[in-house]
């Protein structure tokens, strides 16, 4: 037994070690094609599968790019460098990565980067020393003000507000929140008062509840704001249930297939969200635009997006494509079948 | 008589043919000719498969779970299953993260996560053998009881900040050679897995226990006492994987390790070993090993979206269940011409 | 009588053994047919091509009068040909009725099944032969015998001309035993025809009309049981005529080697005492359910005992420690020998050193050679018939399986024996070297005890027999006192004339 044991890992060795091929690439050639690679949280995502399309559409304009649209099948870090691992023996000449761990896809990025592989993340990002760019979804200050500013247009700039929030320790949500407040400070928000928040965890029978909740609490509510798509579209199914519609106005962050029939139903007038297909879109000219030498990631450096314009890399070499995206009855229908 | 004696003494006797028909129709020859198959196949699919640097940087993401299949190896053929191992190694991991984040040093944070990972093991024996629960119930709660305290601890929250210095354990390599880390442990682990398993008295015994554990007992062996130690033994190798894990991600969540129960039965029984117990190999699982890494590496590097290489993975489980009783069935009735068993009780 | 099935000539090979070797046999409507021979003689294969599991290589099967080709059980079912076996195969949790109709279930006609008629017809089958079973009861509450009683009803159900039982008697108590010849006897006045395959005569006699034994996959002779004796069978099974089953020893008794005091188990036994003396073969008789088994299961410490001391030379035993009765020098050789007391799958040798592997170890590795230096010990003294140490038992024979069991449990060294039930499921010809040997080591001053169900045995081989009823020790006879009549009737705790009858002396 133990005699062949030792057989098979001879031949194992052997056939291991009977071809040496290239380490990593050089300097990629004018004419070589791109191929950069758009690895997800995971796959069978609506959210993500509108970016590569995003990313297709940008492919198809640069001309000499190839997509190679991979993410786990669950939203893991361990699946996810594993995918990594496979795209540096391909040897790819980008990575664009949305993360489902800051910090443990770091060692993996870093050696794509050893191998002369562009790292950049999007829509979520991962610690500076595993990427050059950050392609944010958007500036958190301004989802957290331009929400505000869009409930008080709905309730006139008077009564009472609440949130309704994922979980307590989300590192996002928090920082919106904090942007809502300060917003709610400004004099024109003196009659707005925000009596409450509460946290669904991005459960979407909690979040109803929490929402029925505030109903009870607060019987004068104005409006609610949920800056999560579970919690928005939650909170419009218990307006709704409770024939508080138009009483109690509704914005936040929503997918427009979650969101359409509420939105034209007017439970809520409008719901934001940034776009995946500008994302994608955005983040392969960034990629692109690095490769071949076209931009520095360097602070202050300017990277043209196409059809996008221009956007300007900030200290951290973050950048971001535009306010959140706003769907109301007008064209939310336009976009329900694409995220 | 004693001609008939001195013929009866000697080792087993085939005819050349014979022996090396029998060798032939092995599952581990079946598992083998897959290993080359997948290699011929995977360097046709991709030019870039068959180099040693990436032949090598690919054991790293399937080593822990290759770890991982040798003491559920020697489990399942003793007759029982642990289900729990993926959530042992995220309550492992967790456990390792406070530690470290209580500013434990490295060694002080590895002792954490194997008696971690060893209390586990003995909490699964205690229930499994005190209350006579079979082990998949067992383990199956024990799954979501080790995780669910892993997500009562974290929440959506990660534990990193882990020291560099760990990092050398899961992603470092040997020396200034390629061979990475975490591969050589495999190895180690691999022989001596191996070695107890078919040349002592140990592993003569758990074969016994899959086999017919009354009358193991009958025979004067504590068979509980064996199975409780096999079950701890998972719970700590299982603590050594989360060791290697979070010293290659650098952090933990609890959903690390997620579903890697199934893919480490899968190695397990893909390698020939019995899901119902009493028979297996470690050349087998060694080799299903290899097969089914090197396997998902070239379905990836040729870029085949997850999901289908899950559903391979799926497809793997089900043909490893069913093949090589098919395949015994057969052979059998080719090398020795052995009446085969019939489906209905048989007397006689 | 109608012949219903012929077989001429069969031949049946397997690679490597010629199983069966120009069989033929009759098989007549309202006669039960016996089916004899050693283990290995060829039944099973028998039974097997009769019942479509195997076809034939050679010769003929005819069902009234025709030539069949019978490939598969389900065409023997469509002939009427059905073979009970012994692990009746029923769906414990469904219902009695549900059991005798499954595979042929009645239907209304709107695809909706009728269980009123099923039940009505049920109860009708049960009526008809006499099983006092409700058609409602769930089967997984019913003992084997009324498990196997629903296996023939259903073939019954079936309308099954020829009904195979294969040793169905085996786990039977004595009353089940009564109820199934109960059954034979009336499917016999329908005009059904049964081969009834046994080991044991006494049963043979009881109820069968005619024999036919193999030996060696060949015919060894055919004709009614009335004109058979015992010993003609048996030197028509074995080939040539074999002296008395049990040996001629002259018991020499030394100091107590086994003392047992007061042990009890709740549900089991209670207050049970005695004591072995080193040379002297104590036996112990009782029906299934008097709790022989489990007081020997107590002594050697794979059940623990509630209260009780046990002591062996003298020294106490921990009680539920097999091992240490191992290393005290005592060992139990188990009733199921599949079940208790080997390892199918594995080889002999390995089978032979699992209690003792520290011995064949060294830092923890196993010798072969050390193990096979073992085993060669006592496979010779046992004359174990195998092609080589490293076959698996599974494809050993029932008798040397038993060897196997044997020559683990000596090549321990042990002073106390305690043998349950040692011959059960083994032919003749083994039986009575088995019986030599154990008399061979009580003659070196080994202490044994010998658990048997067939009273014969107990009676030929033990200087004294204790005898169990409802878990406690019931009367104990030894020497010339001991008549099959009076351990039987106290076994039953019933008068003697209930006992002649279940009596009949073999050889």
């Amino acid at each position: 037994m133990i005699k062949r044991l030792i057989t098979v890992v001879i031949v194992f060795v052997l056939v291991a070690g009977g071809a040496f091929a290239a380490g990593a690439p050089e300097a990629v050639p004018e004419d070589e094609d791109l191929r950069i690679a758009l690895l997800v949280k995971s796959l069978g995502n609506a959210f993500f599968e509108a970016a590569r399309d995003g990313a297709m559409e940008a492919a198809e304009e640069l001309g000499d790019v190839e997509i190679i649209y991979q993410g786990p099948d669950e939203p893991t870090a361990e699946g996810q460098i594993e995918i990594i691992d496979s795209l540096i023996a391909q040897g790819v000449h980008a990575i664009a990565i949305s993360s489902n761990d800051p910090d443990a896809l770091v060692p993996a990025t870093q050696r794509a980067q050893a191998a002369g592989i562009e790292v950049v993340t999007f829509d979520s990002d991962i610690h500076p020393d595993g990427r050059s760019v950050f392609l944010a979804p958007s500036d958190d200050e301004l989802i957290g003000r331009s929400q505000v500013q869009a409930m008080a247009e709905m309730i006139d700039y008077q009564g009472q507000i609440a949130i309704l929030s994922a979980s307590a320790t989300a590192t996002n949500q928090n920082i919106w929140i904090e942007y809502m407040q300060q917003e709610l400070e400004e004099p024109e928000y003196s009659d707005m008062e925000l009596v409450d928040i509460v946290y669904g965890d991005d459960l979407s029978d909690q979040s109803y509840r929490e929402a029925m909740g505030l109903f009870s609490s607060y019987p004068d509510l104005a409006g609610i704001i949920s800056p999560t798509t579970v919690g928005v579209a939650a909170t419009a199914r218990a307006i709704e249930d409770e024939g508080l519609v138009g009483q109690v106005q509704l914005t936040g962050l929503g997918l427009p297939s979650e969101m359409s029939q509420y939105v034209q139903d007017g439970v809520s007038q409008q719901v934001a969200l940034w776009n995946p297909i500008e994302l994608g879109y955005g983040i392969t000219y960034i990629a692109y635009h690095l490769v071949r030498g076209n931009a520095e990631a360097a602070p202050g450096a300017v990277i043209p997006l196409g059809e996008l314009g221009e956007v300007e890399l900030d200290e951290e070499l973050v950048t971001f494509v535009g306010e959140p995206f706003v769907f109301d009855a007008s064209n939310i229908a336009d976009f329900e079948d694409i995220y | 008589m004693s001609g008939e004696q001195a013929r009866l003494a000697k080792q087993p006797r085939a005819s050349l043919g014979q022996r090396a028909l029998g060798l032939l129709v092995r599952w581990e020859m079946v598992l083998f000719l897959l290993l080359i198959g997948v290699f011929v196949l995977n360097s046709n699919l991709s030019p870039v498969f068959l180099t040693q640097r990436n032949l090598l940087n690919a054991t790293f993401s399937f080593m822990e779970r290759a770890i991982m299949a040798l003491p559920m190896m020697l489990i399942i053929i003793s007759g029982e299953i642990d289900i729990s191992v993926a959530g042992i190694i995220a309550l492992s991991a967790t456990a390792m993260g406070l530690a470290s984040e209580a500013g434990a040093s490295i060694p002080v944070m590895i002792l954490v996560a194997l008696a971690t990972g060893l209390a586990a093991g003995l909490l699964n024996a205690f229930i499994v053998l005190r209350f006579r629960v079979p082990s998949i119930a067992v383990t199956i709660g024990s799954m979501s009881l080790f995780r669910g305290v892993s997500w009562a601890i974290l929440g959506n929250q990660a534990i990193s900040g882990y020291p560099r210095e760990l990092a050398q354990l899961g992603q470092g390599t040997v020396g200034n050679t390629m061979i990475p880390m975490p591969l050589v442990m495999f190895a180690c682990l691999a022989l001596v897995f191996g070695i107890v398993l078919h040349r002592t008295g140990i592993g003569r015994t758990i074969f016994a226990i899959g086999n017919n554990a009354t009358a193991t007992q009958f025979s004067g062996i504590p068979v509980d006492r064996y199975k409780a130690v096999l079950f701890a033994l998972n719970g700590l190798v299982a603590g050594f994987a989360a060791v290697l894990l979070t010293s290659r991600i650098l952090s933990t969540r609890p959903n690390i390790a997620m579903a890697w129960e199934l893919e480490v039965v899968t190695l397990v029984v893909l390698g020939g070993v019995a899901i119902t117990g009493g028979k297996g190999s470690i050349i087998g699982v060694v080799l299903s090993i290899f097969v089914t890494g090197y396997l998902r590496f070239g379905l990836s590097l040729i870029n085949v979206p997850s999901q289908v290489i899950g559903i391979i993975t799926g497809l793997l489980l089900v043909g490893a269940i069913i093949l090589p009783g098919v395949f015994e069935h057969y052979s059998n009735k080719l090398i020795l011409g052995k009446q085969l068993k019939p489906l209905e009780p048989q007397r006689e | 009588m109608a012949e219903i099935v012929r077989l001429e000539n069969l031949k049946k090979h397997f690679p490597g053994v010629r199983a069966l070797d120009g069989v033929s046999m009759s098989v007549r409507a309202g006669e039960v047919h016996a089916l004899i021979g050693e283990n290995g003689a060829g039944k099973s294969t028998l039974v097997k091509l009769l019942t479509g599991v195997h076809t034939p290589d050679g010769g003929r099967i005819l069902v009234d009068g025709s030539p069949v080709e019978l490939k598969s059980p389900q065409d023997a079912h469509a002939l009427g040909i059905t073979a009970i076996h012994q692990e009746a195969s029923v769906f414990p949790n469904l219902s009695v009725t549900e059991n005798i109709f499954m595979g042929h279930l009645d239907s209304s006609g709107y695809g909706l099944l009728d269980w009123k008629t099923m039940r009505r017809r049920t109860e009708k089958l049960l009526g008809r032969f006499g099983v006092a079973l409700s058609p409602d009861a769930r089967v997984k509450d019913l003992s084997i015998a009324q498990r196997q009683q629903i296996e023939i009803v259903k073939a019954l159900s079936l309308n099954a001309r020829v009904i195979i039982m294969d040793e169905p008697t085996s786990t039977l108590s004595l009353r089940e035993i009564r109820q199934l010849y109960d059954l034979v006897r009336r499917l016999k006045a329908e005009g059904t025809a049964i081969v009834f395959i046994s080991h044991k005569f006494d049963e043979i006699f009881e109820i069968t009309d005619v024999y036919t034994v193999l030996r060696d996959g060949k015919f060894a002779g055919s004709g009614a049981v009335k004109d058979a004796t015992g010993e003609t069978l048996v030197r028509m099974m074995a080939g040539s005529s074999v002296g008395g089953l049990f040996p001629d020893r002259t018991p020499n008794p030394g100091e107590v080697a086994l003392q047992v005091e007061k042990i009890s188990l709740a549900g089991a036994f209670e207050d049970v005492s005695f004591g072995v003396r080193r040379g002297e073969i104590v036996g112990f008789f009782g029906l299934i359910g008097s709790g022989r088994s489990e007081v020997m299961q107590s002594i050697f410490g794979v059940r623990t005992p509630d209260t009780g001391r046990v002591r062996i030379n003298g020294e106490d035993l921990r009680l539920g420690s097999p091992r240490d009765a191992m290393n005290r020098g005592l060992v139990y050789v188990p009733e199921d020998r599949q079940l208790q007391g080997i390892i199918l799958d594995m080889k002999i040798y390995e089978n032979v050193t699992l209690p003792f592997l520290k011995r064949v170890t060294k830092l923890g590795f196993t010798r072969r050679r050390k193990e096979y230096e073992i085993t060669e010990v006592f496979a010779k003294r046992l004359s174990l018939r195998a092609s080589s140490y490293a076959q698996a038992v599974e494809s050993l024979s029932g008798g040397n399986q038993q060897k196997v069991v044997l020559s683990k449990w000596l090549a321990t060294d042990p002073s106390v024996l305690i043998l349950d039930e040692p011959t059960r499921g083994i032919d003749v010809g083994t039986k009575a070297a088995v019986h030599q040997f154990i008399g061979e080591l009580a003659d070196r001053g080994f202490a044994i005890i010998v658990v048997s169900s067939e009273l014969h045995e107990v009676i030929g081989m033990s200087d004294r027999v204790l005898v169990m009823r409802e878990g406690r020790v019931a009367g104990e006879f030894r020497g010339t006192e001991t008549s099959s009549d009076a351990v039987l009737s106290t076994a039953i705790g019933a008068a003697s004339e209930h006992a002649n009858a279940e009596v009949h002396d073999v050889v």
